[in-house]
């Protein structure tokens, strides 16, 4: 056996056992995600799965976490850390926890993070954990995404590590605490039980795994899983050449002010172990974009994840081990206490995986795609007029195209690069049925999507009619100056946009960030940005081209200027000569340019 | 009676089974021919002609009941081979069926790519008229912006129609319309309308099983009423029927109205198989296990009955007509094993398939497979490989194995393939607890039904996984889809959506809406020539806590009025079917009621089996040979496994009333059975093979 081969397999002395084990865990983890699916009540989770199920082990490290949200992923592990740095020794059976401080463990304060620890042999073993993002944790502004926010007291209710179930039984002293900290009380309860019924099913069935291997076998394997994970990621980054590679990306801005702040980011490739530094981005700002540590670390490891290795690969401890992330404190990336944060999960999440993305790219060409769409959508709220009650609705409909990539178009309308297409939008006809409002259209908006060898994904313009008396409406997106960047000669897609009451007299564009007070019959409109190109147009199929036309996904003049296709008369048939000398035409400028 | 004919046509074989007057099963198997399966079909049913001595003539003139479970509409899905579709929508939303609601199965995987639409975006037309959430038309129908669509279908030559508008569920008059302009516009189009195929909320749904619909139609017309036309000339007297998702048959003119309804028709009538087997062994708690080449199904029998799922995917494509709840894994015999770059050892999803096979096949495979597995574990017989018509090459697989896993992992061949096998074992069991764990059901108090050539040697195995405690290897099991076709029941099920608060229901309104739904449903099977005596009307709620977004179907009381009384019953169905589900039930909280459903059946007479008499058994009179099979858990052999002098009997030899310890392996020409160290086997009165845990 040859000595590199022999080092892949190093680490794992059970591979039938930890084969069987690991399955089991994401089964478990799977299947927790389907009861939070099923009986919640919150659109938010129901329909559009805006949360994440996790097990850690014994030693607060995740092991399995399959089901949920990339802006999830690791972070659960500071909140289970959180709450063994506060009780210690006094965490039983029967217990459940609740937090959601960012700074103390969690992402932003929507984000509830529930906690269950599973017992064997009067001994911890492990701790179920459900994060999920509520509609509403209080704040100035319904839904809890406040852009005039100067600190996080003003962006909703904190919840340090808290018990809130003893012996299987709710604390109601500190339900009702959070409770009357919301402006959806009763939703609030009821989703909070849904995730303790999520951890519930995987105590139930992590118990019954242990019962079949024993804690010894069972605990060996998970630190051999660990080992496994770690071990892959190691050979995946030996295999970078070694190298310093940077990145930047800007967010347009805080909402204060309209300075772009800068994310700058060096990824450092030595041997088996990657060093992620921030040095040189902007401070911390006024506004909600700041992103706290744990946060960050969630943005560089989805980089890492979605590009350094494949999908198969374990999400646990082990696997973020090789990767070492160094931010200063004070930085837009590793604020200080009490500096707002709210937008973090959404906005600075894009724009700190884009500039790891396009440091990545320096090394992995072939695995980095062009820039996805930012946020766009707003939360609206009001008293819906069928039933008198409050209502809030989050814009998941409307979303932006993802980035082309080597040998890949873009998805259409596939929503933010943070989330990569794990929110899924609700139907209209459950929207309208849920909410005060008509639709007018949700479909492709044409020429949105960036030219490439493989193009950006479209996105979709979208705009309804709202019939509440006094709607509020705040918007808390970003890429409304700083569109998906294009790679290799790809052009960038389209800038986020909205209005009210586009194509009115009383038409008002809207800012990336802010809240507005509507009236009844104003409508709302948005035009989320598409993703970006992926190498030079003039390079990609002309069949394809004319597909695309032909499906008004881009324009004719597009056709022409960004790709230099040319069409027989009024058809869809691409003139093939004319199209050669075109291009032809193209190259050779290109050449005396250079 | 006459006898009774169930042909499946499946992806290599079609098989047939005919039931005679004494209940006695023939079966026989010909090679499918996918590119008209019609001939596979008559190849066939000669071959059982010829055995009962009759020309084609006579046999179709005696059979009294013919059913046919057929591919076509999952084919023509599965290759892209459907008509050319155009599809009618509410102007401002063309995209809905290419947008998918913006989901991605795998979020971790940049690369996965979603099938392309059916209809491509220029054949997808908006056109204007809006209805609104109550059901009230807000804008009126434009009939010349459905002209200019159907003018343009023209021009592209377009086959198929698909409508889908805005909350058609709640009114229906806008898609109406449209049909009757396109019916005009463009004579011979196939054409589907969601308000018809599934009148139901959620447009991406509605619309994406419209459109398959028309996509597989066309295709399914010209199969089912040519095979059809051609069975009448040729003989065929009483009703042809086709079976469904559902588990039940339609008439073949209904299947191709419902095109969408026929797409798991093959699995789905090998879960009626398995019921039947419920109602004859008096086992009222089954799960059906079906292993083929590629995939692994499991499908759960609760209390004699299937359980339906309402929606589900099929080859990318979201189609929400009632389909019987089979959980699909590919996990078959052609499934490859493979190391990961960090060391752990993994099964599937990759599969060699048939072509080119596992390794010992000799076609051409060079990855080692479950199959391979087996051989080398001496699972199946190296020189009885489909009963002796097939030559395998042993050396190679054990090679294969040696150089891809064992090696690198540092164990003997054996010890690998008994890893593959144990890992393959495990992603069965999950599957298997998917359909039961995850939905309630304890498997502890279930017995699995094992069905396909290979899954009986590793049932026991996924019985210990999953805690049950018997197997039943049915004597069919090769043929179990085209035996379940005879015992389908005519089966219509239809949904109306019916919005209801409890408390607070209006008991009239309900009564009313249930008796009109019931009235259409009897109405349609009587259609489909059911004498009106032999309907069973069951009825469904969709319901769910105030505010919660996905329901639980619970059945309620059939065949009266609906009183409080009754009310209260399905409330307490509903809290303990949600606390089963989901661990925890809120009485304190409202209910929410979505849809009422109705299924209408048509009993169909079902085939008493021939019994024959228990002998004092004497296994020895079937035994042919010792061979050396690898067991784990048995004498010395108990952690690391070891081969193992065992007997190996001729299934066709042993008799009702024979009972054999573990370990040993049953033979025959097609199915291989591997009674496992600590289980115990006897043969029932039915031929069937029960296999019992002993310890």
């Amino acid at each position: 056996m040859s000595k590199k081969r022999k080092r892949e397999f190093e680490g794992t002395k059970d591979p039938i056992t930890l084969s069987v084990i690991y399955n089991r865990l994401l089964t478990i983890n799977q299947e927790m995600g389907i009861t939070m699916v099923n009986t919640s009540i919150s659109p938010i989770f129901a329909e559009v799965h805006d949360f994440s199920c996790a097990i850690c082990d014994w030693d607060n490290r995740i092991v399995a976490q399959i089901d949920g949200v990339p802006s999830h992923t690791a972070s659960a592990m500071e909140a289970v850390k959180a709450v063994s740095r506060h009780f210690k020794d006094d965490i039983n059976a029967g217990d459940v926890f609740v937090l959601n401080d960012p700074y103390l463990g969690g992402t932003h304060l929507p984000d509830i993070t529930i906690m269950k620890p599973v017992f064997y042999n009067d001994e911890l073993q492990f701790i179920a954990i459900n994060r999920a993002h509520h509609g509403d944790v209080g704040g100035m502004e319904p839904g809890s995404y406040c852009p005039n926010a100067t600190e996080l007291f003003h962006e909703g209710i904190r919840i340090p590590a808290l018990r809130i179930y003893k012996n299987e039984e709710p604390i109601m002293d500190v339900v009702n605490m959070i409770r009357i900290n919301t402006r959806m009380p009763d939703d609030i309860w009821v989703d909070m039980k849904a995730q303790v019924a999520s951890c519930r099913v995987a105590e139930k069935r992590i118990i019954e795994l242990i019962d079949k291997y024993g804690v010894e076998k069972t605990r060996n394997t998970i630190e051999d899983i660990h080992r496994y994970a770690e071990n892959r990621m190691r050979l995946e980054i030996a295999s970078l050449t070694d190298g310093v590679y940077t990145g930047e990306s800007f967010l347009d801005s805080d909402g204060f002010t309209d300075d772009p702040i800068r994310i700058k980011v060096a990824i450092t490739i030595k041997g088996d172990e990657a060093y992620v530094d921030f040095a040189g981005s902007d401070k911390q700002v006024t506004g909600f974009v700041n992103s706290p540590m744990a946060n960050t670390a969630t943005c560089v490891y989805v980089a890492f994840l979605t590009t350094v290795t494949t999908p198969d690969i374990p999400h646990n401890e082990g696997v973020y081990r090789p990767i070492h992330i160094t931010a200063e404190e004070g930085l837009i990336v590793n604020p200080l206490f009490p500096a707002p944060v709210a937008s973090c999960t959404l906005d600075t999440a894009c724009a700190i995986l884009e500039a790891c993305w396009m440091a990545l790219s320096g090394v992995l060409p072939d695995r980095v795609p062009a820039g996805w769409n930012r946020w766009n959508g707003p939360t609206i709220t009001g008293i819906d007029p069928r039933t008198d009650d409050f209502y809030m609705m989050f814009g998941f409909n409307g979303f932006g195209g993802a980035g082309g990539m080597s040998g890949l178009d873009g998805r259409h309308y596939i929503g933010d690069g943070i989330d990569l297409g794990g929110l899924i939008a609700p139907n209209i006809e459950t929207n309208e049925t849920n909410y005060p409002h008509i639709t007018e259209f949700n479909e492709f908006t044409e020429d949105s999507c960036g030219a490439g060898k493989f193009r950006g994904g479209c996105g979709a313009k979208y705009r309804i009619k709202l019939y509440d008396e006094e709607p509020t409406l705040v918007m808390f997106g970003d890429g409304k100056v700083h569109p998906p960047y294009g790679l290799y000669g790809g052009k960038p897609g389209s800038c986020n946009l909205a209005f009210i009451n586009e194509g009115t007299e009383e038409q008002r564009e809207l800012k990336a960030k802010e809240s507005v007070h509507l009236k009844k019959g104003d409508t709302y409109t948005s035009y989320p940005s598409g993703g970006g190109g992926w190498g030079d147009p003039m390079e990609r199929d002309p069949v394809l081209v004319g597909e695309d036309v032909k499906n008004g996904i881009i324009s004719k003049a597009s056709a022409l200027k960004d790709y230099g296709v040319s069409f027989v008369n009024d058809s869809f048939t691409v003139d093939i000569k004319e199209t050669e000398r075109i291009r032809n035409k193209y190259k050779l400028n290109n050449r005396r340019e250079d | 009676m006459g006898l009774r004919v169930g042909v499946d046509t499946g992806g290599t074989f079609t098989d047939c089974v005919v039931v005679d007057e004494n209940g006695g099963i023939y079966t026989f198997k010909e090679l499918s021919t996918p590119k008209d399966p019609s001939i596979g079909l008559y190849n066939v049913i000669r071959k059982a002609a010829s055995f009962f001595n009759k020309t084609l003539k006579e046999f179709l003139e005696s059979l009294e009941f013919f059913a046919h479970g057929t591919t076509v509409a999952t084919n023509t899905l599965l290759t892209g081979t459907g008509a050319v579709t155009g599809l009618i929508l509410t102007e401002g939303f063309r995209d809905t069926i290419e947008m998918r609601r913006a989901h991605k199965e795998n979020i971790w995987d940049l690369r996965l790519s979603v099938p392309p639409p059916l209809v491509p975006r220029y054949l997808r037309l908006g056109v204007e008229g809006r209805i609104d959430y109550k059901g009230a038309v807000l804008k009126d129908l434009s009939e010349e912006d459905v002209v200019r669509a159907c003018s343009l279908f023209k021009d592209e030559g377009v086959e198929a129609v698909a409508v889908c508008t805005l909350f058609s569920f709640l009114n229906d008059i806008h898609e109406k319309r449209i049909r009757e302009i396109a019916l005009k516009e463009l004579p011979g189009v196939f054409i589907s309308i969601s308000s018809e195929v599934l009148p139901q909320i959620r447009e991406y749904e509605r619309s994406s099983t419209t459109v398959v619909n028309a996509y597989v139609g066309p295709k399914l017309t010209v199969y089912l009423s040519n095979l059809e036309k051609k069975l009448r000339d040729d003989g065929l007297k009483h009703a042809f029927y086709v079976t469904a998702s559902n588990g039940g048959v339609m008439t073949a003119e209904t299947s191709i109205r419902h095109a969408s309804a026929t797409l798991l028709s093959g699995p789905a009538a090998g879960a009626v198989g398995a019921m039947y087997f419920a109602e004859l062994l008096n086992k009222k708690n089954l799960i059906l296990m079906d292993m083929g080449g590629t995939s692994f199904d499991v499908t759960l029998i609760n209390n004699g009955n299937v359980t339906l799922s309402t929606e589900g995917e099929i080859a990318g494509y979201r189609v929400a007509k009632p389909m019987i709840d089979i959980n699909t894994i590919g996990a078959g015999g052609g499934s490859v094993a493979w190391i990961d770059r960090g060391g752990m050892l993994k099964v599937g999803p990759v599969s060699a398939g048939s072509d080119p096979g596992p390794v010992c096949y000799d076609l051409g495979g060079s990855k080692p497979t479950v199959t391979d597995a087996n051989l080398l574990l001496g699972y199946l017989n190296k020189d009885f490989f489909l009963g002796g018509e097939m030559k395998v090459n042993a050396p190679a697989a054990e090679n294969v194995m040696h150089k891809e896993i064992a090696e690198p992992l540092g164990m003997t061949a054996a010890e690998a393939a008994s890893g593959v096998f144990k890992i393959i074992n495990q992603n069965k069991a999950d599957a298997v607890k998917v359909v039961s764990v995850q939905r309630g059901h304890d498997p502890r108090e279930y017995a699995l039904v094992s069905a396909g050539g290979a899954c009986s040697i590793h049932a026991c195995k996924i019985a210990e996984e999953v805690g049950s405690r018997m197997v039943i290897v049915p004597r069919a099991a090769s043929v179990f889809c085209a035996l379940g076709m005879l015992e389908s029941d005519i089966r219509l099920d239809s949904v109306k959506t019916f919005y209801a608060n409890i408390p607070g229901i209006d008991l009239d309104e309900f009564n009313r809406v249930i008796s009109a739904a019931e009235s259409k449903a009897l109405k349609e099977l009587i259609q489909e020539g059911v004498e009106e005596k032999k309907v069973t009307l069951l009825r469904y709620l969709d319901m769910r806590y105030a505010g919660q977004h996905h329901e639980v179907t619970v059945e309620i009381p059939n065949g009266c009025t609906i009183e409080k009384d009754h009310i209260e019953r399905i409330v307490d169905d509903f809290h303990a079917a949600h606390e089963k589900l989901y661990t925890y039930s809120t009485p304190e909280t409202p209910l929410e009621i979505m849809n009422l459903r109705v299924t209408a059946v048509g009993a169909v007479e079902k085939t008493a089996l021939k019994e024959s008499r228990g002998s004092r058994g004497n296994a020895e009179s079937a035994l042919k040979e010792y061979r050396d099979v690898f067991f784990t858990g048995y004498g010395d052999t108990v952690e690391t496994g070891d081969f193992i002098k065992t007997p190996v009997y001729d299934r066709n030899l042993l008799k009702p009333g024979d009972r054999l310890a573990g370990p040993a392996v049953i033979e025959e020409r097609i199915t291989t059975v591997i009674l496992h160290p600590g289980w115990e086997l006897g043969i029932d009165t039915f031929g069937n093979i029960i296999m019992e845990a002993s310890v």
